[in-house]
């Protein structure tokens, strides 16, 4: 069984422990029709794209895991399950990451466990170990491969499928990859973009890119190294660890700010900041405003690209990157 | 034709008008958005101060768009909630049809009415500079699990320590427990209040309870909405005695979904009073009657269960049957859905809704203080057409 | 027993005059920015046709419904449009209206609207936006159909947004697509957001389209598609609304 999923929040590596495929569920390039009858159209694109093809059968996937990140995905669950012969279950990943949250967390992930167990799989010690064992290799292949040169198109293929032919996927991209040449550094930092076109966009301007995106390098950046585990409840307790050290993502609450800190971090060795944000997206666009005064006090340029998906111009997109790259060059 | 006026609104003016001087001289307040559990703060003798009602309040003045202005400039999208934008806005502008919100000691915001509140306090303690509570309620699509009570439940706690180590005072038990009898007597008042719109005429509107709700969002827990509410009914009691409708020749009852569009409230009560239709009921201020089960003897469990239970923090099956429960309870002819551009959990899972309650529906697109987003004339279509079809 | 409908839309405005329940007389004209000038010279333009100085009763409909004076009473398009299709094809379960502004779907049980959905406030999958398209492409509106009767496949135009689809086909003609296949591309792109809104109720044969667009036969055809369902066209599709208005008059 195929187990979808949206938000790099769920933790993909018990649903592979209990026999499942995890598979990450990107919006389409076709004209959204059909979600229209069932959610507003001030829903955002990543949400209505995906729905879409969901509705279209398009998705080759029997289950969806949601977790609590926005407004609208909390909403779609209920959505989705109504209109689709998928089951459909509710993770609620805690908005407040810190101490007081990890029990809790721990508790969902059992509850998580409890609910793939009535799907038909069954974690093991044995499971978890070895799932948590290939994902930690995934992660680390795919940070090499970003470290010589960003490869976009492996970030999004790897997410669609098995783990293991994940890395053997990485394994031999890394095989071929060449450094990439001279060029102002850009982050790029934003919710979800898995059109490639969009990333290409930069790098034909000229820029050598980093990112902090969702289906970018926010999917294996995990700051926990892997530990022998003894137990399913061991395990589950290095998944609270890993996913509470994650790459943070604006749709939670950490002590200290530390979402701004990490971009700030980011942008310093880059000479500008991009925001590709999708329109509607609200946890986004609330960080924008200060985020942005504060990369322009570090003396960053910042650009704004708003984008809905699928992307109708890209003729439009090149002329603002190629625009942005003549400021910084 | 004209609009029966309660007196009680001019009362619950002057109360407010008082709630808005209090902030004023309070020593210490918190910024505190309206699902919270106010009563810990009454119970310390803070000082609660509610955007979201300050954001109703520049809606309703028709402010809207020159508040929300001043933030947009400064980056924030048009997209984002229209309270969001008009508070943060105020603080930019300094002013607001009160003069501005006092400066905050602490902020409190509790997801239980949305993901966006989160958010929103952010950008505030990165403003203000002061300390940001956030009490996260999960999210009950299906059932209340007891690891949600138990995580909201020490929460709770941990949000007293925090509020005593950022004040200096203490928590008294006795004056909490106090102060929750107050927060239930002013709950039930208001609930029978509401409760009057089942009597044929209805004797109030859901526009009359708009008008009339901040007492028990904004004062639940002190001594004012009891008595405001016990007024209010009153003068409702007397009403139905008289055999005098709020609307003139009710024939038709119909119940209003989400926030109202407060520069357009008094357009709209006319609207349907001119077309003797009578919104007898909405789900939004029925949302603060449900809660409070109070058990004296575990108050925080209690407080913990009601606060997560919230209305906008259900899933849809729930959602649909509260509804369901209201067109039941008020015998309504059919369903008036605002689709909120400014409040997606409460919009998004309208157009299924619609199918799963038991009565007519239209939908009518606004936003509840971002009056450029309303159309009059497309408004008014879609709602002559629903009535004459009722009809 | 005379009576008139006048149907005051954003783009043009239409009077029928019913004797005894039978059209006698229309008429169909531009709209001025006076609304109010329009209709009477609409109203007046039909009495003269039918050589008559006076009618019993006028009810009026439409977007600038409230801006006729003279009626007797106004009551919405959505209803005209019921009846009105019920006069011309008594078995219509499903009125589709495509609007200069609004586009409407109203299912119908028992000669009754059972449900209505209309589209949200964008022009996107309104007369509207092939009126904009059109005058990007230099065309006019009336010439589209034909066009994309021409077309050998339908370029793809994905912005919803009417301003962004208007660039989004700027630069279909930059890199060389043929005219008639962007046509065709921005006909599906509406019959698929009409598609998407009457997905909201049942769509139940028989489907009637009524409203001016209904004469543009690409239309037909790719609402069809994409309903997959056979469209009915009244005899005079833009004056259903209307004739509806004028039955509304005669009860």
């Amino acid at each position: 069984m195929n187990v979808g999923y949206l938000c790099t929040y769920t933790p993909k590596e018990l649903v592979y422990a209990a026999g499942f495929t995890p598979v990450r569920i990107f919006a389409g390039d076709e004209h959204i029709s059909l979600a229209t009858a069932h959610i507003q159209s001030y829903a955002c694109s990543q949400a209505r794209g995906s729905f879409e093809r969901a509705l279209k059968g398009e998705l080759d996937v029997q289950a969806v895991v949601f977790t609590r990140c926005c407004d609208t995905l909390m909403r779609l669950a209920d959505i989705w399950e109504r209109n689709t012969d998928m089951k459909v279950y509710n993770l609620e990943f805690p908005s407040r990451i810190d101490e007081k949250s990890r029990d809790y967390y721990f508790r969902e992930l059992q509850d998580f466990a409890n609910t793939l167990k009535e799907w038909g799989g069954d974690v093991t010690d044995e499971s978890l170990r070895e799932s948590l064992k290939l994902y930690w290799e995934l992660e680390e292949k795919l940070k090499k491969l970003f470290e010589v040169k960003p490869d976009y198109e492996a970030a999004k293929k790897v997410q669609e499928m098995n783990v293991r032919d994940a890395i053997e996927f990485v394994d031999s991209r890394l095989k071929k990859v060449e450094k990439s040449g001279k060029g102002p550094k850009v982050l790029i930092t934003g919710s979800v973009c898995p059109f490639l076109e969009v990333y290409k966009l930069f790098e034909e301007a000229g820029f050598i890119l980093k990112d902090d995106i969702c289906t970018g390098t926010r999917f294996f950046t995990f700051n926990t190294p892997l530990k022998e585990i003894e137990s399913v409840e061991d395990g589950l307790s290095f998944l609270v660890e890993k996913y509470f050290n994650k790459a943070p993502c604006p749709t939670k609450h950490f002590p200290n700010d530390d979402r701004f800190k990490y971009i700030l971090e980011l942008a310093e060795d880059c000479d500008g900041v991009v925001f590709l944000l999708l329109k509607f997206c609200e946890p986004h666009f609330y960080d924008y405003p200060q985020l942005k005064e504060k990369l322009e006090e570090m003396g960053k340029k910042v650009l704004l690209l708003e984008l809905e998906f699928p992307i109708s111009s890209y003729e439009q997109l090149r002329t603002r990157i190629e625009a942005f790259y003549e400021v910084l060059a | 034709m004209t609009l029966k006026k309660l007196k009680a609104t001019d009362r619950m003016k002057q109360i407010m008008g008082g709630y808005y001087m209090m902030g004023e001289q309070a020593e210490v307040n918190g910024w505190i958005t309206s699902g919270a559990p106010v009563e810990l703060l009454y119970a310390m003798d803070i000082y609660p101060v509610y955007p979201e009602n300050h954001g109703a309040l520049i809606g309703a003045a028709k402010q809207g768009p020159h508040f929300s202005d001043f933030a947009e400039k400064m980056g924030f999208s048009r997209d984002l909630c229209s309270y969001a934008r008009c508070d943060i806005g105020c603080v930019f502008a300094g002013t607001s049809p009160v003069g501005g919100l006092p400066e905050p000691t602490f902020l409190f915001a509790c997801n239980n009415i949305c993901n966006t509140v989160i958010k929103w306090y952010q950008v505030l303690s990165r403003i203000f500079k002061v300390p940001l509570f956030i009490l996260d309620t999960p999210f009950i699509r299906k059932d209340l699990k007891e690891s949600y009570i138990r995580y909201v439940h020490d929460q709770l706690y941990e949000f007293v320590d925090f509020l005593e180590k950022t004040t200096g005072r203490e928590l008294s038990d006795l004056k909490l427990k106090e102060t929750l009898i107050k927060s239930v007597q002013g709950v039930n008042g208001y609930s029978e209040v509401l409760k009057m719109a089942k009597n044929k005429p209805s004797p109030l509107t859901c526009f009359d309870a708009f008008l009339n709700m901040a007492p028990i969002v904004c004062l639940r827990g002190t001594d004012y909405p009891i008595e405001f509410y016990a007024e209010m009914k009153k003068e409702l009691v007397e009403r139905v005695e008289r055999g005098e409708g709020a609307v003139e020749n009710e024939e038709v009852r119909l119940l209003w979904d989400n926030i109202p569009v407060w520069y357009r409230l008094r357009w709209l009560a006319e609207f349907f009073a001119d077309r003797n239709a009578c919104l007898v009921a909405d789900t939004y201020t029925n949302a603060w009657t449900g809660f409070i089960s109070m058990d004296k003897s575990d108050v925080f469990w209690s407080m913990a269960e009601t606060y997560t239970f919230s209305y906008l923090n259900i899933g849809i099956e729930h959602t649909a049957e509260a509804i369901n429960r209201l067109i039941d309870y008020y015998d309504v002819d059919g369903v008036v859905i605002h689709s909120n551009r400014s409040c997606k959990p409460y919009s998004f899972g309208q157009y299924e809704l619609q199918k799963m309650i038991d009565v007519p529906s239209v939908v009518i697109e606004a936003d509840m203080v971002d009056s450029r987003v309303f159309s009059e004339a497309q408004v008014e279509t879609r709602l002559e057409a629903f009535l004459e079809m009722l009809k | 027993m005379i009576v008139a409908g006048i149907d005051v839309g954003s783009l043009t405005a239409k009077c029928v005059l019913l004797k005894d329940g039978e059209i006698v007389a229309y008429k169909v004209i531009k709209v001025s920015p006076n609304l109010e000038e329009t209709a009477e010279k609409v109203f007046g333009e039909v009495l003269r046709e039918a050589g008559i100085d006076k009618v019993d009763k006028i009810v009026a409909t439409g977007y600038g419904r409230n801006k006729v004076s003279f009626a007797d009473r106004t009551v919405t398009e959505i209803s005209c449009h019921a009846k009105g299709a019920l006069f011309f094809i008594p078995t219509a379960r499903t009125v589709i209206d495509i609007g200069g502004q609004d586009s409407k779907v109203i299912s119908i049980e028992n000669g009754k609207v059972a449900e209505f959905v209309m589209n949200d406030k964008c022009a996107a999958g309104t007369g509207r936006f092939l009126e904009v398209m059109a005058s990007a492409l230099h065309l006019k509106i009336e010439e589209l159909g034909d066009i994309a009767e021409r077309a050998e496949r339908a370029t793809k135009i994905s912005s919803t947004c009417t301003v962004f689809a208007e660039s989004e086909v700027i630069s279909h003609l930059a890199s060389g697509e043929r005219v008639e296949d962007i046509v065709a591309g921005i006909h599906e792109a509406i019959a698929s957001r009409i598609a998407a809104m009457a997905r909201r109720v049942k769509v139940e044969p028989d489907v009637v389209l009524t409203g001016g667009v209904a004469k543009n036969k690409a239309m037909k055809r790719a609402l069809e598609r994409e309903l997959g369902m056979e469209i009915k066209i009244p005899a005079e599709p833009q004056i259903v609304g209307a004739v509806g208005a004028a039955l509304f008059a005669m009860s």
